[in-house]
């Protein structure tokens, strides 16, 4: 039996109010004369207690009620459930056969064999067991449900189901169940349907079932073949988090209700073994397992990591990714003194900040680290040379304080940062105060007035910093607490300037006077700081903001903000109908994509410049190139994490979850109306007519009763 | 002739209490297979025209062969009995709907028995008491029947059955050998109708106690809680009968017993009449006492 109309059950409530009624209705108090009260004892006429009289009066009132409501929900028989068939009656049998990738695990209820061939041997019992005049179609259903076998005979569907696999997608089983219910409608009039479903109920599958109405008058079946949940250990994602400097972080997942213990973690770059961690993994929970440096030489990489557990499902145990490197910012810093120990040059506080790790030099080399920046120190003599280099001008030019100034270096540099260089330019002890304002007078923020100490009888003879714009780029990190104090500094000289008219006071000493300037020339920028890049004017080069200050301004110079750090390429689920949008600059235009089997596929984009059902099931790198072999994309697809979860769910919970109604309104569905219509018996109009004579019955006992 | 399966509903209540009586007692003769008419007397008195039911003893058989017309003979002592009814009014006997009334069905009764008295040429007489009011009227044999039709729709049911002092004086001066038949429900709070009873036994006369209980408190068909209100005391008491029913019938027939066994003790026929039932049986009792009584 079954409910058109399920919800008007809630109305069985309305059965505690004849209860209620009759529990709290008191005796009227007819007064009736009698002949003699003698034989009444006492006792007898008390009615403290609440009780329910005229049990027979409330039981016609409740069954009275709850057929109302029965008639409402408006109940009907039909071979849902486990209805017998009419073994003459000719059978119409969908399939819903799950194809999601949890399919592929183990823990069967065939022995040895994975979710998937059982559900195969299960798909074929049932094919095999109809008769020649029954109709089947098998729906499978993956990231999108799909008929894999249309109706025809069950021979038939036998032959089209051989060649299916279990696909490397998610699945979603209610859509299955929508396609398998709307195929109904094509079934042969008057054939009994029914429809199976072959799953191994994954949990995360068959959350929204109930989202899905299936025509009513459908006989169902659900053969689960897995049998219990399977411990699985899974790689489920990677993220790339911080910037100084960057760190890869995978997360593991362990589904499963014991504890793993030194899992091993196994990573190659470019199809080469890189490292390995172990890690340990609490039941049922996850953990992030931070990657060691890949220290990797500009451009792609492709990495592999691979957890060795021996598991029910070995899918998800690899997870690809690709990252950039990115080119290191070229800064040239010019140091008058390159004959002096490092740490005595005036530069070696910038060189220090832009590069901890001193470089071996050749930047290229596949084996150098990762760096934001490539720092080379030259002579002011040398800096003629490089900034007409033939492999092209550096991004940044750091300008210590210089006692003078070359005649034509002004002019070079000026041209330099019309060109797109930064500059940067410092004060300091012994600078050229003349030869700056006469050779760079024109190309700095401001001119120099000499040289200023503080008032040696002031209680704190130093300046210190007081604003900086919150709205500039460079001091962004600073806002956040616990990044540094730009107080804290504290500086005993400093130039007096006096500003141009093109320059921007990005911050000032506390008396208001500026500490970094910044102009724009031609499309280059210049920054100026109104104190040494050593310990001669100021402690500031020992404090912590010095480091990030330097970077973020070298960074500001060079124009590079958030492309100079490290780029994961995006990571897609498997699906053989992906969609991919190069934007509409690639619009009607032919690429090809390498896959990670080493095919190249070629597709053509629309108008709007998106690539359309492309397989993209297989786990890999893939990288989308136009003809000229240029590469446009690079992305990973791994297995999805969803299904990694292989937790199952129990049949019945299914079938809780199943909704039938009645799709009368769609006359599409006419003649499979009629069918299943007449499939059904629904007997809430006998209910219905059970009520009247009750009704009748009851009003002549409660008359009776009161006679 | 009316049947033997004569209901009252069927006839009129007060509206034709002769009519009524008369149906229910020839009613009540149709289905004796003996006369009722005993008692006749030895002293020849004069003829009178045979009626049925005429013991075929008495009838003349002389006149009959010589006249072709039946006659039976009457003798001088067939009038000297006495009879009285006592009628119950007080307010325990007003209960009851239509004919099963029980104040009512004591009436038609005590109509049937006076009828029947008359027609046996006995002397009826008639006493209608509560504790306010007493009516009576004594034994007479002429017009008497006139007198008693007039008197018992007069009653009315109300107050209790303590004997009223002037019934004690009445009672004081029965002395002389007759029939007694005393109709009450005999639910006095005192016990006076079976004191009344004892009283005319002591005085002589041979008692016929009828008990009318309705159906109403015989089986206390009440469905609902109800306020029970005592007809003579006015007392009032929450009643759930159905709650009450058991142990109520069984207080109702062990006093129904025990008025049975006090009357047992004395020598007093005890009946106990429903009023859903017909009261022929009530007179066939009177005349089967009446029978052994007076004639040998």
């Amino acid at each position: 039996m079954a409910w058109l109309y399920p919800l008007f059950l809630t109305g069985m409530a309305a059965l505690a109010a004849p209860v209620l009624i009759h529990l709290l209705m008191k005796a009227q108090g007819r007064k009736i004369p009698f002949s003699t009260l003698r034989f009444f004892t006492t006792s007898q006429g008390t009615r403290g207690k609440k009780k329910i009289r005229h049990w027979l009066l409330l039981l016609m009132r409740l069954l009275m009620v709850a057929l109302l409501v029965a008639a409402f929900a408006r109940p009907f028989w039909s071979a849902t459930g486990s209805g017998d068939i009419p073994p003459q009656q000719r059978r119409a049998v969908v399939i819903l056969l799950d194809r999601s990738a949890s399919m592929q695990a183990q823990g069967s209820d065939q022995a040895g064999a994975t979710r998937w061939n059982a559900a195969v041997l299960a798909t074929r019992k049932i094919l095999e067991g109809l008769s020649a005049t029954d109709h089947a179609a098998i729906v499978g259903d993956a990231e999108q449900a799909e008929v894999v076998a249309p109706w025809g005979s069950p021979g038939m569907a036998l032959e089209l189901l051989a060649p299916l696999t279990p696909t490397n997608e998610a699945g979603r089983l209610a859509d299955g169940l929508l396609l398998a219910g709307s195929l109904f409608a094509h079934a042969p009039p008057g054939a009994q349907r029914e429809l199976m479903i072959v799953s191994d109920l994954q949990k995360t599958g068959c959350l929204d079932l109930d989202s899905v109405s299936l025509p009513i008058g459908i006989h169902y079946e659900i053969k689960r073949v897995a049998t219990s949940q399977a411990s699985n250990l899974a790689i489920t994602d990677l993220t790339l988090e911080g910037v100084a400097p960057p760190v890869l972080k995978a997360t593991l997942g362990n589904f499963s209700q014991d504890k793993i213990e030194g899992a091993r973690l196994v990573i190659s770059v470019d199809q080469q073994p890189f490292s390995q961690i172990t890690v340990d993994i609490g039941k049922e929970s996850s953990v992030q397992a931070t990657l060691p440096n890949l220290a990797l030489s500009p451009g792609w990489h492709d990495l592999k990591m691979e957890v060795k557990q021996n598991d029910a499902l070995a899918l998800d145990n690899q997870f690809y990714a690709s990252v950039r490197v990115p080119q290191p910012i070229t800064v040239l810093v010019v140091e008058q003194h390159p004959e002096e120990k490092i740490y005595r040059r005036s530069s070696y506080f910038i060189t220090s900040a832009l590069d901890p790790t001193p470089e071996t030099g050749d930047t290229q080399s596949p084996d150098a680290s990762y760096k934001t920046f490539a720092v080379t120190t030259l002579s002011p003599e040398a800096l003629f040379r490089a900034l007409d280099a033939d492999s092209g001008p550096p991004q940044v030019v750091v300008l210590p304080p210089l006692a003078e100034i070359a005649p034509g270096l002004g002019a070079a540099l000026k041209s330099y940062v019309q060109r797109g260089g930064g500059l940067l330019v410092w004060g300091g002890p012994g600078i050229g105060i003349l030869d700056y304002n006469t050779e760079l007078g024109d190309l700095l923020p401001a001119h120099f007035d000499g040289v200023e100490t503080p008032d040696e009888t002031a209680l704190d003879a130093n300046w210190q910093l007081g604003w900086w714009s919150g709205e500039s780029s460079l001091f962004q990190m600073f806002q956040k607490p616990g990044h540094g104090d730009l107080t804290l500094p504290k500086f005993r000289q400093r130039l007096k300037l006096e500003v141009g008219p093109g320059a921007e006071v990005l911050a000032t000493y506390d008396d208001k006077t500026p500490f970094l300037l910044s102009s724009k020339v031609g499309r280059g920028r210049i920054l100026m700081i109104n104190s040494s890049p050593d310990t001669h004017w100021s402690d500031w080069p020992i404090h912590k903001t010095f480091l990030p200050l330097v970077d973020e301004m070298t960074l500001f110079l060079a124009q590079n903000e958030g492309s100079a750090s490290l780029l994961l390429a995006r990571s897609l689920a498997p699906t053989r109908h992906g969609e991919f949008d190069l934007g509409t600059d690639r619009a009607h235009e032919q690429v090809r994509i390498a896959r990670p089997d080493g095919k190249t596929i070629q597709a053509q984009t629309d108008e709007l410049g998106m690539l359309h059902r492309l397989d993209l099931e297989q786990p890999g790198p893939y990288q989308i190139r136009n003809m000229q072999n240029e590469e446009l994309q690079r992305f990973c697809v791994n297995f999805p994490a969803v299904e990694s979860n292989l937790e199952i769910t129990d049949a019945h919970e299914i079938t809780g979850m199943l909704r039938f109604q009645d799709v009368a309104n769609d006359p599409s569905h006419a003649a499979d109306n009629f069918s299943s219509l007449q499939a059904r018996r629904e007997f809430g109009p006998w209910l219905m007519l059970l009520l009247l004579p009750l009704l009748l019955l009851e009003l002549f006992w409660a008359n009776r009763s009161r006679a | 002739m009316p049947s033997s399966n004569f209901n009252l509903e069927m006839i009129g209540d007060e509206d034709d209490l002769p009519l009524l009586a008369r149906s229910i007692v020839e009613g009540m003769l149709t289905g004796l297979h003996r006369s009722p008419y005993v008692g006749y007397g030895h002293e020849f008195e004069s003829y009178r025209p045979y009626a049925p039911g005429d013991n075929l003893r008495f009838v003349d058989w002389k006149v009959w062969s010589r006249t072709d017309e039946w006659y039976v003979k009457l003798f001088e002592d067939e009038t000297n009995f006495v009879g009285h009814i006592f009628l119950d009014a007080s307010g325990s006997m007003d209960l009851g709907t239509g004919g099963e009334h029980k104040y009512r069905y004591g009436r038609r009764l005590a109509a049937a028995l006076a009828y029947l008295m008359i027609i046996q040429r006995d002397a009826p007489g008639l006493v209608i008491w509560n504790a306010r009011e007493l009516t009576y009227l004594p034994p007479r044999h002429s017009k008497q029947q006139v007198e008693i039709w007039a008197a018992l729709p007069q009653g009315r049911p109300r107050g209790n059955a303590a004997l009223p002092d002037d019934l004690r004086h009445l009672l004081e001066g029965i002395t002389r050998r007759g029939m007694a038949v005393v109709i009450s429900d005999f639910l006095a709070e005192k016990d006076e109708a079976i004191e009344l009873c004892e009283t005319l036994r002591n005085h002589r006369q041979e008692v016929v106690a009828f008990q009318v209980l309705c159906p109403q408190e015989c089986d206390l068909s009440l469905e609902e809680d109800v306020v029970l209100v005592d007809n003579e005391t006015g007392e009032e008491r929450v009643v759930q009968p159905d709650e009450a029913r058991a142990n109520y019938q069984a207080l109702l027939e062990a006093f129904c017993a025990g008025i049975e066994k006090r009357c047992w003790e004395v020598g007093i026929d005890y009946h106990r009449l429903r009023t859903d039932a017909p009261p022929e049986e009530a007179l066939r009792a009177y005349l089967l006492k009446r029978e052994s009584t007076f004639v040998g």
